[in-house]
């Protein structure tokens, strides 16, 4: 019966109750709690620690009491006991009904019983109606209450009274007997049934306590929470209006309740993050809105942690916030985890885009590189054919010409040079930004520098200017640096000046300098220099060196001998590092400040009316910044405009106090010229180069030159004065082209011809400023034999002096032989050229011999320079073709040595490279032993291919060259260049 | 006749595929084009000469390799002579092993000096082993009927 009952309850109870847990709280059902009997088992095995919950009581109540969740949570509770109870008293009630039913039922039998007994006629009797009452009742009772069946068993009490009225005595008895004990069994019945009642209600009373119904519900809902919580990194509290602590949960408790309840954050910890926390919980208080954030803490309570914590109001009925839930997560690791991807992605994409960006970088050089390199390669593929073009400019001038086509191939010659030197100053350039350019060092002697630079500057001189170099006497004999970049230098600074200066003077000025790290010092120098010089160069300067750009200070002069003691303090140690400062200064036309500023810059000048009336490329000025720059010095300038300019380098150089000989190519030949002049090395060194009168230029003719060589010994206050006339070639002939008078076609002729000497076109098409050597070699080789004639009451004795007195005196004959010469070899270009191989390998012999095989032509082959030097020496070769790295003797040497030869008509180069003088055969001898002999085109084949070793090759003396390997193709457009009268195949 | 054409293609692809391989360049072109009637094996004789001259030079280099110290510039100039002639015949190949061996032997790395002299023994070798019977073949079919360059 009880079983019964509670089991209906329950079908009831889930109807009305979903689940154990109020609605409200899971109206999601996510408390989903299972039956009791199996719950209870599962629960078991879970041991909890129930300490973690900290609940202030009180609150909770308050909570239940004024909150519309805790009020409904309450109710639910209320309401669900009170559905309990009032189910179990309607099945008490119903259970009592039933009982009460079946006793009047059985009253009314009983009764019936009795009348029956009473007023039942005969009919009534018998065996054929057994008892059939229960089964009525039965019927009655089933559809209700099945169950009770077999339960209840009604039979009527009082029968026996009237039996023996009826029919017989016995049977009645029997009767009587049968019916009483039925009667029995139902009394004894429902005795029981009372008993069960009483029983079950007893029951229900001890089992309707709501306050342990209640706790039961709660204790599973709580066993179930701590179940699911028990290891979760989980913090739920609640917090009231002032953020204090009114209930909390926490697997890991690090405080007692005491410590929490009743507290706020701030109070019960310190450190980062303490702060942020309690003030979002308060934002959230304030707006009711539940929000979500994460916390990082660091406190010295857990260290270093990441909370993300839900925070939601909590309002009372009122709709007014009283209070937070909270709940908190540890999410350190993940956050870390998500920190360390988040770093990795950043990572990565900043490596994507330094890769893009090196990729770019790399791409943009490469193609400034190959740029670079195509511009360097195209240069000089353009200088090739053109130096062609140009020398053979230069041999048609060698020819008979009337005056009109003189004229054309003078324009053409001066167009070619432009455009030559155009050339050099790109590839020059290049070299320089691309970092190929080397510096090379070699020994040289400052003074013959300057020397040479002004006497080319004079050479090619087509303006009256006076020329002078002051050298001061402080200066080493000998430094040691990159003589061709300085030449090149002075060069390109001179022939600047020269353009620009109408009248007036043009001039270099070298002196020490300090080193001008200390710039203070070095202006202390340059001053002290200037006040020694002598006055005739500067009065002219002085003015505008204050308005330099550099806007240098007048300083106190510096007493020289402090100068000169220094020196001589640095001339003690083997090597040690002079500063030389030269200025080159004119008294031209100046330089407008608004242009300084550009005035180095490529392709600049200073306005297109400068261009136009100055030609030039806009480049010379670039290309010695970058070298000077490249040296380690630096190249200012000073200038005021009508008045003049001064550029102005200094440069460190080593000083070898070791008296070898110089290096420097261009003072072989002339070394022992200017052996006197090495007697008094220290000495202040002044030369000056007067200029000629326009007049007597053009009242001089061929007959009168020795006439105007005479010296004119104009200062006096130089130790050693060079005196160098002017023997401009070129003037002259400018001059009758621009005069173009009928009268001196005959005059042309004579002067053309010693003027434009046989070397000339071998020359020319190397004219570049870092052959500048070559040219000044060349071009004052004839000068130099002059000037020495000139120097007879000058400074020393020379030991070339015969020799130069003889050739002037020969000049003329030579001049006539050398054009004679030159004739001489159209004729014999029919005949096949004769062409030397200086090649030391087997292989590259073999494969040019049948290339020259298959261009038609022969080949001699020798296997070294010392071969070849004897080769020349033996007969003469119309080109030689020169490999440059050779054992016993390279290329390179062996072309100066064939070099000197050719412009000195001595082998002392070849004796002072230990090759003995030959027996002159009788070739050598119909040639004539002459200076001016022709120049044997000589090409170098090099494997680097590169500009720089071509340039050593030019250097050397070389005319050109063939990349190696060798190809047919290149070996055919030399020979084409070089010999254009053999017939190639 | 058809043999000889079957050789012919052989020998075509042989020496394709020395220029595929990279083994020869355009300048053994140039030698080849250097052959004609009055020198018809031409490119065989530079190539005979070439080994003869390639072999002995390595061999020596390889031998200066075991002495101590290695007399590196000597060593230099014999790698510049081979690097001439291997420019020269288009041996493409063993001319940038010996490129590299020189730029090694500029820093004077004895050891890296020695695996590189391997392989620049290897490339020789291997051509070596390529254009031999490739010569041999060459002889074997005899000359080609082609135009000649006209001088």
């Amino acid at each position: 019966m009880e079983i019964d009952n509670i089991e209906e309850m329950e079908m009831e109870m889930e109807e009305v109750l979903p689940s154990m847990w109020p609605e409200d709280i899971d109206s999601d059902k996510q408390f989903n709690i299972e039956k009791p009997g199996q719950d209870q088992d599962m629960l078991e095995e879970v041991t909890f620690k129930e300490k973690p919950t900290t609940v202030d009581f009180k609150r909770l109540l308050e909570l239940t009491n004024f909150t519309d969740t805790g009020s409904s949570q309450l109710a639910n509770l209320v309401k669900h006991w009170e559905y309990k109870q009032a189910n179990v008293v309607r099945l008490l009630r119903e259970e009592l009904d039933i009982l009460s039913k079946q006793k009047q039922e059985v009253e009314l039998k009983k009764l019936e019983i009795l009348e029956e007994h009473r007023f039942e006629s005969e009919s009534y009797g018998g065996d054929k109606r057994p008892i059939s009452i229960l089964d009525e009742v039965y019927q009655l009772w089933a559809p209700d209450v099945p169950l009770k069946k077999l339960d209840v068993v009604v039979e009527s009490k009082r029968i026996e009274t009237e039996l023996a009225e009826y029919d017989t005595v016995v049977y009645w008895k029997q009767r009587a007997m049968h019916l009483e004990k039925l009667l029995e069994a139902s009394v004894e019945r429902e005795q029981i049934l009372v008993h069960k009642l009483q029983e079950s209600i007893k029951n229900i009373e001890r089992q309707s306590s709501p306050v342990e119904e209640l706790s039961e519900i709660l204790k599973r809902a709580d066993n179930f929470l701590h179940f699911v919580l028990q290891n979760a990194p989980v913090v739920i509290g609640h917090q009231d209006k002032e953020l204090r602590y009114r209930f909390i949960y926490n697997h890991f408790p690090s405080l007692g309740e005491q410590d929490i309840i009743g507290r706020t954050d701030v109070e019960i910890f310190t450190g980062a993050g303490v702060k942020e926390s309690q003030d979002f919980k308060r934002e959230v208080l304030e707006k009711g809105i539940p929000s979500k954030r994460e916390i990082t803490f660091e406190t010295e309570l857990f260290g270093l942690k990441t909370f993300l914590i839900y925070v939601e109001p909590v309002f009372n009925k009122a709709g007014e916030t009283i209070g937070i839930n909270y709940m908190g997560m540890e999410v350190s690791d993940q956050v870390r985890k998500r920190e360390k991807m988040a770093k990795l992605r950043e990572e990565i994409a900043v490596q994507k885009a330094k890769e893009t960006e090196l990729n770019k970088t790399i791409h943009i050089t490469e193609e400034t590189m190959r740029a670079k390199q195509m511009l360097a390669t195209m240069s000089h593929e353009i200088r090739s054919p053109l130096s062609g073009v140009v020398s053979m400019a230069e041999i048609l001038t060698t020819t008979k010409l009337d005056s009109e086509q003189r004229q054309l191939l003078d324009v053409m010659l001066s167009s070619g040079d432009l455009v030559l030197q155009l050339i050099n100053d790109i590839l020059d350039l290049s070299k320089v930004e691309s970092g190929v350019m080397k510096l090379e060092a070699t020994k040289f002697r400052p003074r013959e520098v300057v020397k040479h630079v002004l006497q080319t500057a004079a050479a090619s001189l087509q303006k009256i200017l006076t020329l002078e170099g002051h050298v001061m006497e402080d200066v080493p004999v000998e430094v040691i640096g990159d003589v061709l970049r300085i030449r090149q230098i002075l060069t390109n600074l001179i022939s600047n000046a020269i353009k620009f200066t109408h009248e007036g003077k043009v001039g270099i000025k070298l002196y020490m300098v300090a080193d001008p790290s200390s710039e203070k010092n070095s202006n202390e120098v340059q001053s002290a220099s200037q006040n020694c010089c002598n006055g005739e160069g500067f009065c002219g300067n002085e003015p505008y060196q204050n308005g330099s750009i550099r806007d240098e200070p007048s300083t106190p002069v510096k007493s020289e001998p402090s100068i000169n003691a220094d020196e001589e303090e640095q001339q003690h140690s083997p090597e040690t590092t002079v500063w030389l400062r030269c200025d080159v200064y004119d008294t031209g036309i100046g330089i407008p400040e608004n242009a300084l500023p550009t005035l180095f810059k490529r392709y600049m000048q200073v306005s297109a009316d400068h261009a136009r009336k100055y030609g030039g490329t806009g480049l010379g000025l670039a290309i010695c910044k970058q070298l000077v720059e490249l040296m380690g010095g630096q190249l200012t300038v000073s200038s005021i405009e009508h008045r003049g300019s001064t550029f102005t380098f200094a440069l460190p150089y080593k000083v070898s106090t070791s008296s070898e000989h110089s290096d420097d190519p261009d003072e072989l030949t002339d070394m022992a010229d200017y052996d006197a002049a090495s007697d008094d090395e220290v000495a202040e060194s002044y030369f000056q180069f007067q200029p000629r009168t326009l007049g007597s230029l053009f009242s001089s003719n061929g007959t009168s030159r020795t006439q105007k060589l005479l010296p004119h010994k104009l200062n006096g206050l130089s130790q050693n004065s060079y005196l160098f006339p002017y023997n401009n070639i070129r003037q002259e002939e400018m001059a009758l082209v621009e005069n173009c008078c009928s009268t001196v076609t005959d005059v042309a002729e004579t002067l053309s011809e010693p003027d434009s000497n046989c070397e000339a076109p071998a020359w020319k098409d190397r004219q570049g400023q870092d052959d500048s050597n070559s040219r000044s070699q060349n071009s004052t080789s004839d000068s130099n034999h002059r000037a020495e004639a000139s120097r007879e009451n000058g400074v020393a004795a020379k030991t070339r002096e015969p020799q130069g007195t003889c050739e002037r005196q020969e000049k003329s004959d030579a001049d006539s032989e050398c054009s004679s010469g030159s004739s001489s070899k159209i004729p014999k270009s029919t005949s096949k050229p004769k062409i030397l191989l200086v090649e030391d390998n087997k292989i590259n012999v073999m494969v040019a011999q049948s290339m020259m095989k298959q261009l038609g032509q022969s080949l001699e082959v020798v296997n070294n320079g010392v071969e070849a030097v004897r080769a020349v020496q033996r007969c003469s070769y119309d080109l030689i073709l020169m490999d440059v790295h050779m054992p016993v003797m390279d290329g390179l040497q062996a072309t100066r040595i064939i070099r000197s030869f050719e412009e000195t008509g001595n082998w002392n180069a070849a004796l002072e490279a230990g090759i003995e003088q030959p027996e002159p055969s009788p070739n050598t001898l119909q040639n004539g032993h002459l200076p001016c002999g022709k120049r044997i085109p000589i090409i170098a084949m090099t494997a680097n291919a590169f500009s720089e070793s071509a340039e050593e090759c030019f250097a050397n003396g070389m005319d050109s060259f063939v990349p190696k390997p060798v190809t047919r193709q290149k070996l055919k457009e030399r020979l084409e260049q070089y010999l254009p009268d053999c017939n190639l195949g | 006749m058809e043999d000889n054409k079957v050789l012919r293609q052989q020998l075509a692809t042989m020496r394709q595929s020395f220029f595929d391989e990279g083994i020869l360049d355009k300048h053994y072109v140039q030698v080849e084009e250097l052959e004609d009637k009055d020198n018809p094996h031409f490119a065989e004789e530079v190539m005979t000469m070439f080994f003869r001259d390639s072999t002995k030079l390595i061999a020596t280099v390889e031998h200066a390799l075991e002495k101590s110290p290695c007399d590196l510039p000597k060593m230099d100039k014999y790698l510049h002579q081979l690097k001439g002639s291997s420019s020269s015949v288009g041996a493409s190949t063993v001319w940038s092993a010996i490129n590299k061996l020189r730029e090694i032997l500029k820093d004077g790395d004895i050891e890296r000096f020695k695996t590189q002299f391997l392989c620049l023994r290897d490339e020789h070798e291997k051509l070596k082993g390529n254009l031999e019977p490739y010569f041999q073949l060459l002889r074997q079919v005899g000359p080609v009927e082609t135009a000649q360059r006209p001088m």
